[in-house]
């Protein structure tokens, strides 16, 4: 039998026994888990306002270009720089770039509490306004699709009016508002010159 | 008596130096437009822009503020020699105005608190001044009346 010395039994000893110790804490002990909160979702007016971008843009490609206007590309091409701009907006809520990294359907942002976390929707448009993707609702580009330059125009005023709304109901305490505020701004003032143009 | 760190101040003196470019543009403008009803226009936007004028003015002394004064002269960017330059001088005097809203929209946020009568005035002037862009533009180059994010630097 090998014989070891005293100071090697005792940090032997000290190492068992802080095994032992530490193996009881482990499995003794409660462990919480963190739990997944999902991020909140994007204010209502934001993600409506990309809905009916996106029903407007899909009204254009409907009437095509062959009525003859020649102001119909460019409008359509301000239109779908509307629906870029928009998007880059929404990046800046986790919500939204969760719901996109996971493939699931875009959120509606139907929450109406309007905090500084960015958690939540205007209250003035989050529930008046249409979802992203619920049913249209005919108060932005209406529930008809367009298909005259009449339709169109119409659509695109409401669409102008309900921008107008949200950029006037917008909390200034809500975290991204200095950036969003002045683009939904841009944005209505830019489809009631449309609007003007097809009128 | 200039009280610089407020937001919404500094927000209406830009608005009030737009308001001076129109009021000094649209008159040099007016004198190259033949078609009545392009002169009409001119003139109708002239008097909208003087009143607006007036109004931020006395905005701006109602907050305690010096308005700005206006400029001895507005130098257009191209000389202003026919319709096609008046027209681009016009474009260019509603750019500038729409900005102008739109700065002071985005003042009124920083701001903070209830500023929903100085909102409503930005969105309302930032969007007549998309309009009367968009029909300037529009007699010159119909294909392409309107930009997308009018305002925006």
């Amino acid at each position: 039998m090998a014989e070891i010395s005293r100071r090697t039994l005792l940090s032997r000893t000290v190492l068992l026994a802080g095994l032992a110790a530490g193996a009881g804490l482990g499995l003794t002990k409660r462990v919480r888990h963190k739990v997944a909160v999902p991020p909140p979702a994007p204010p209502a007016a934001l993600t409506d306002a990309l809905a009916a971008q996106q029903r407007l843009l899909a009204d254009y490609d409907t009437i095509g270009f062959h009525y003859g206007w020649p102001a119909i590309p460019g409008l359509r091409s301000d239109v779908a720089a509307h629906g870029d701009a928009l998007r880059a907006l929404l990046e800046r809520y986790p919500g939204w770039r969760l719901a996109r990294a996971s493939g699931s359907s875009v959120p509606t942002g139907s929450a109406t509490h309007s905090g500084v976390d960015g958690s939540a929707a205007p209250s003035a448009t989050g529930s008046a306004a249409p979802s992203a993707t619920g049913p249209a609702a005919p108060s932005a580009t209406g529930s008809v699709k367009a298909t005259t330059i009449d339709q169109l125009a119409t659509a695109t005023a409401a669409n102008a009016r309900s921008l107008t709304k949200a950029t006037l109901a917008w909390p200034a305490d809500e975290q991204h508002a200095v950036e969003v505020v002045p683009v939904l701004a841009s944005i209505a003032a830019c489809l009631a010159s449309h609007a003007q143009v097809l009128s | 008596m200039t009280r610089p760190t407020d937001p919404i101040t500094d927000g209406l003196q830009r608005v009030l130096a737009a308001q001076h470019l129109a009021v000094y543009g649209y008159p040099v403008i007016g004198v190259h437009l033949s078609d009545p009803a392009e002169a009409d226009r001119a003139r109708q936007l002239e008097a909208s822009h003087r009143l607006r004028r007036d109004a931020t003015a006395g905005q701006l002394v109602g907050r305690q503020a010096d308005p700005v004064a206006n400029a001895p002269d507005y130098p257009p960017p191209a000389p202003v020699t026919d319709r096609s330059t008046a027209i681009g001088w016009a474009v260019r005097i509603e750019e500038t105005s729409a900005a102008g809203y739109r700065y002071l929209l985005e003042c009124a946020v920083r701001a903070g608190g209830d500023q929903t009568a100085i909102r409503q005035q930005a969105m309302t002037g930032l969007t007549e001044a998309a309009q009367a862009a968009a029909y300037w533009r529009g007699l010159t180059n119909p294909g392409r009346p309107t930009v997308p994010f009018p305002g925006a630097p």
